[in-house]
């Protein structure tokens, strides 16, 4: 997944930014309570924590950010937080979906 | 007409969902007996009109259901007709069907549950009616509502009536998991979700939720989710507007179809390919960086359809054909194409500089990347033999030396860059440049170890000692700790007295042997900086270039100070034949070594003398060890007539790898532990490991292993079991072994069968069509053979009849040992030592070439 995602900064910000991100993130998902999030938070940090490792990440970055494109959009989805609850009637449609065998 | 078979049978059918003909023969039935066979009739119409709505089939269930108003009470037809009114999008009708339903108290459970799910999801509450369904279904509806515009609070105050034992729980559990999903408490969001049953419609709506959370374990695959919760997490991931396309995206995707894929999501967004930070520059990721992912066969036919999507067509933006190029470029760093790689990806640079601003450092880096791939130095995924410790294939090195001088030109501090422009410059042999290089890096970067090292490493190899040590004095002051650095300086010292000896100057040479012994290493196994060996090397240069004042004393101190008497001459003879010249005479170490030593030998000193002769390998200095290695040669065959134990022929064998020059050596101290204990695994397997013939079929060898780990599994050996586990599974994974051109090639037919294991059983094969009189004189020339001495062997094969090859004879031998003590242990446990086959260590020696 993108670093700057992971880390909830821009493309431009600096290492301080970074690095203030980063300790923020990892106060809320230290490793004994969820070592995946910090895992990831880590991958992320080290991908952008310089300058040296931003150009890096911008000229040869391959990760892949989902299996599939709906897998990309739910665990881009999921670094934003909770997310907003769809239209009434986008809902309704969705539960009569639901209610076909 | 058996009556009960006939019901047994509709029953039968009804299990199985046969509706139609269940309903034909209950029919049938219920004109002999209607009170009695009624239910299964009704059963049977009650199941085609649930499969009918289904598929829906609404008016065709309708005329089902008209039937049933003939047969069934109002309870059954009711809750169908309200179904059927739902199916059709009459939802007042639905509403009201399913409220008569819901207040008739006599209803089963399963029923009441869907009929409640008919009525929440008609989202229409008949206003006349005051039953408590309708409340509670009209609750239900207000506190969907309320979730969808975030109030929370009141969807909890709505909902909270609604009793534990209602229809409408299933609904009130999962509103309670939707509050708690959106207000960001996935914990308890999952714990609600997960509770409903997994064919009720909150169940079915809880899939999207749960796949977000990651908690969809054991419920339906991301993959194999229908396209309505599909499109309902494109809505919870903000592209709600989008989720259309979206979904068919992910359908070509899952059908293989990526490049399809990328062409609707390229006409579906406007601002394809973005780098922006939201869902859109994700999906542009996704569709760029999936090339990275995709299966070999695949990833070609995505390649080139981007390279026609550049080629052939427009592409969409400067941006497109910048992320494409990119992708491109990486995608062949797998396999270099040279050209290619230099012409798209400075198109690439050109068009960064352009749409993003010029920034050196950026193509610095770029451009150090294009040389490490031209010059190799990236390990290459390609399948390929690849022989251990060479160097690995430079696509273009003529072109990674001009993209990393392009790489320092952008960015003059690129000291990674400069490194490996070094690196290629040494492997293109233009040493004079490589060494100005290193030494204009040793200026610029005063402070770097790691250049100052290799600075002084290649001064030393030009003979430049002076300089080479003050720049490694340089690099030691930069890290005391690294034991690399304090080598190095004793290296250049010992070399930079043979040069002074050389050249008369003595003085100044043991003045090099004197700063060289300031940093001698306090262990004694250490053969480089230890004490006696630098004493060693000062003796037999002053004995060999000096005065000769001190040689005495100097070795006498050498010997005293190293480990063995063994180690000290083996030591002397290698370091003599370093520095000897033309008129030195006959070197005094070896000779004594063989007078001295060879009497005295014992396990424990081989050990050390192999740690010596493996010192010595590969050294960059290190004179012609032949002699050594046949020094140490005689010495091991002199320890193996010694007794050792256990550990100590361990880790002699350990040091000896199959197949190396000492490996018969190896296999006397296996065979000697064998003798005291012939079941030992460890030495079994060992043993199995020196003599493993690749030509010996795959099921005996198998065999032998088979036969070691069982015996290491009675004795708890779990070393052995996990040793012998991993040679079985290369057994497994070997390839099939080069053809054989054997004699017997007329039996490769396909009636022809072995009837036992490789070699044996072709001798079987043979046997069984031999008269008796040359059936036995066969088994009496196996017998011989397997008694039979290697002298004997040896005698046999020379004199064996001409008209029989030589291949039949080994063959023979081969069949005789087959029965030979690995696979049929004597009964006192004792095996018969093994000989080696005369064909087989021809085979092998011819496999080594």
């Amino acid at each position: 997944m993108n670093p700057f995602l992971v880390l909830g900064v821009q493309r431009g910000a600096g290492d301080a930014e970074i690095r203030r991100a980063y300790l923020d993130a990892v106060k809320q998902a230290p490793p004994e309570s969820d070592p995946e999030r910090f895992a990831s938070l880590n991958r992320a940090y080290e991908a952008i924590k310089d300058e040296k490792s931003r150009i890096r990440h911008a000229l040869f970055g391959q990760d892949c950010p989902g299996n599939s494109p709906l897998d990309a959009l739910v665990r881009h989805g999921r670094l934003q937080g909770p997310p907003r609850p769809p239209a009434f009637e986008a809902m309704k449609h969705f539960l009569r979906k639901c209610g076909e065998r | 007409m058996n009556l009960e078979a006939s019901e047994r049978r509709i029953r039968d059918l009804l299990n199985q969902q046969s509706w139609r003909k269940a309903r034909d023969e209950a029919k049938e039935l219920c004109k002999i007996d209607r009170g009695r066979y009624l239910p299964l009739l009704i059963g049977a119409n009650v199941g085609l009109a649930r499969e009918m709505l289904g598929k829906k089939l609404v008016s065709e269930a309708r005329q089902v259901i008209a039937y049933l108003k003939t047969l069934a009470p109002r309870n059954v037809w009711e809750e169908l007709e309200a179904e059927a009114a739902m199916k059709s999008g009459d939802y007042s009708a639905a509403a009201a069907g399913a409220l008569r339903v819901l207040d008739q108290s006599n209803a089963a459970a399963a029923p009441l549950h869907r009929t409640a799910d008919q009525l929440v999801l008609a989202f229409q509450t008949p206003s006349s009616s005051a039953s408590a369904a309708a409340a509670q279904a009209a609750a239900i509806q207000e506190a969907l509502e309320a979730i969808c515009t975030e109030e929370y609070e009141r969807a909890a105050e709505l909902i909270r009536p609604i009793p534990r034992d209602s229809a409408f729980r299933h609904w009130k559990q999962f509103l309670k998991g939707m509050t708690a999903f959106h207000r960001g408490d996935g914990e308890r969001a999952a714990r609600f979700l997960l509770d409903l049953p997994e064919d009720s419609v909150p169940g079915r709506a809880a899939l999207p939720y749960l796949h977000w959370l990651g908690k969809a374990d054991g419920r339906v695959r991301f993959e194999a989710l229908p396209d309505h919760c599909r499109e309902f997490l494109a809505a919870l991931a903000g592209a709600a507007a989008h989720s259309r396309f979206l979904v068919r995206a992910e359908q070509l995707w899952m059908d293989g179809r990526p490049h399809e894929m990328y062409k609707l999501v390229r006409n579906g967004l406007e601002n394809f390919p973005s780098e922006s930070l939201d869902w859109a520059g994700t999906l542009a990721d996704f569709c760029l960086n999936c090339l990275f992912i995709l299966p070999p066969d695949e990833h070609g036919e995505y390649a080139d359809f981007f390279y026609g999507l550049m080629e052939g067509h427009p592409t969409r933006s400067a941006q497109e054909t910048k992320m494409l190029l990119r992708v491109l470029c990486l995608a062949c760093a797998l396999q270099p194409d040279s050209m290619f790689l230099q012409i798209n990806w400075e198109k690439f640079l050109a068009l960064r500089a352009r749409i993003d601003g010029a920034n050196p450092r950026i193509d610095s880096q770029a451009y150090e990347w294009l040389g490490m791939i031209l010059a190799g130095m990236q390990p290459s995924p390609s399948p390929g033999f690849m022989p251990p410790k060479s160097l690995p294939r430079m696509p273009d090195a003529k072109g990674a030396v001009r993209a990393f001088q392009k790489s320092i030109e952008a960015d003059p501090d690129n000291l990674e860059a400069q490194l490996s422009l070094a690196y290629v410059l040494g492997r293109l042999k233009r040493n004079g440049e490589r060494n100005r290089l290193l030494d204009s890096l040793a200026r610029r970067f005063p402070e770097n170890k790691h250049v100052l090292f290799l600075a002084a490493d290649r001064c030393v190899a030009r003979k430049a000692y002076a300089k080479g040590l003050a720049l490694l004095a340089r690099a030691l002051e930069q890290d005391r700790l690294d034991p690399t650095i304090p080598e190095a300086i004793v290296i250049a010292r010992y070399l930079q007295a043979f040069q002074l000896f050389q050249r008369g100057r003595c003085a100044d040479a043991r003045q090099a042997l004197d700063a060289a012994e300031a940093l001698a290493a306090d262990r004694s196994d250490d053969f480089m900086r230890s004490r006696w060996s630098i004493l060693l090397r000062r003796g037999v240069l002053e004995r060999l270039y000096g005065d000769g004042t001190c040689v005495r004393q100097d070795l006498a101190q050498a010997r005293a100070a190293a480990p063995s008497l063994e180690a000290y001459l083996l030591t002397g003879h290698i370091v003599w034949r370093r520095y000897q010249s033309a008129g030195s005479g006959p070197d005094p170490f070896a000779a004594e070594f063989r007078q001295v030593c060879l009497s005295r030998a014992h396990a424990a000193g081989a050990v050390l003398l192999l740690r010596i002769l493996d010192f010595w390998k590969g050294r960059a200095h290190a004179p012609s060890l032949d002699v050594a290695s046949g020094l140490v040669r005689d010495y091991l065959k002199a320890a193996a007539r010694q007794k050792c134990t256990r550990e100590e022929a361990l880790d002699l064998i350990a040091r000896i790898p199959p197949g190396s020059a000492h490996a018969a050596a190896a296999r006397t101290f296996i065979q000697a532990m064998l003798d005291k204990d012939g079941r030992d695994p460890l030495f079994r397997l060992h043993d199995f490991r020196y003599r493993d013939d690749p030509y010996q079929p795959v099921r005996s060898r198998r065999k032998k292993l088979n036969a070691i780990m069982k015996e290491a599994v009675r004795r708890k050996e779990d070393q052995v079991i996990q040793a012998v586990r991993h040679e079985l599974d290369k057994l497994d994974q070997l390839p099939p072994p080069p053809p054989f051109d054997s004699p017997f090639d007329e039996f490769e037919d396909e009636e022809f069968e072995p009837q036992g294991d490789g070699v044996s059983g072709i001798m079987k094969e043979i046997a069984s069509t031999l008269d008796p009189i040359r059936m036995r004189n066969l088994a009496e020339m196996q017998e011989m053979l397997r008694n039979a001495s290697e002298q004997e062997i040896r005698r046999l094969r020379k004199t064996f009849p001409k008209e029989i090859p030589l291949d039949v004879f080994d063959m023979l031998l081969d069949a005789a040992r087959d029965h030979g003590p690995d696979t049929d242990p004597r009964p006192d446990g004792q095996p018969k030592p093994r000989r080696p086959s005369k064909r087989n260590t021809a085979q092998k020696e011819f496999f080594d070439l």
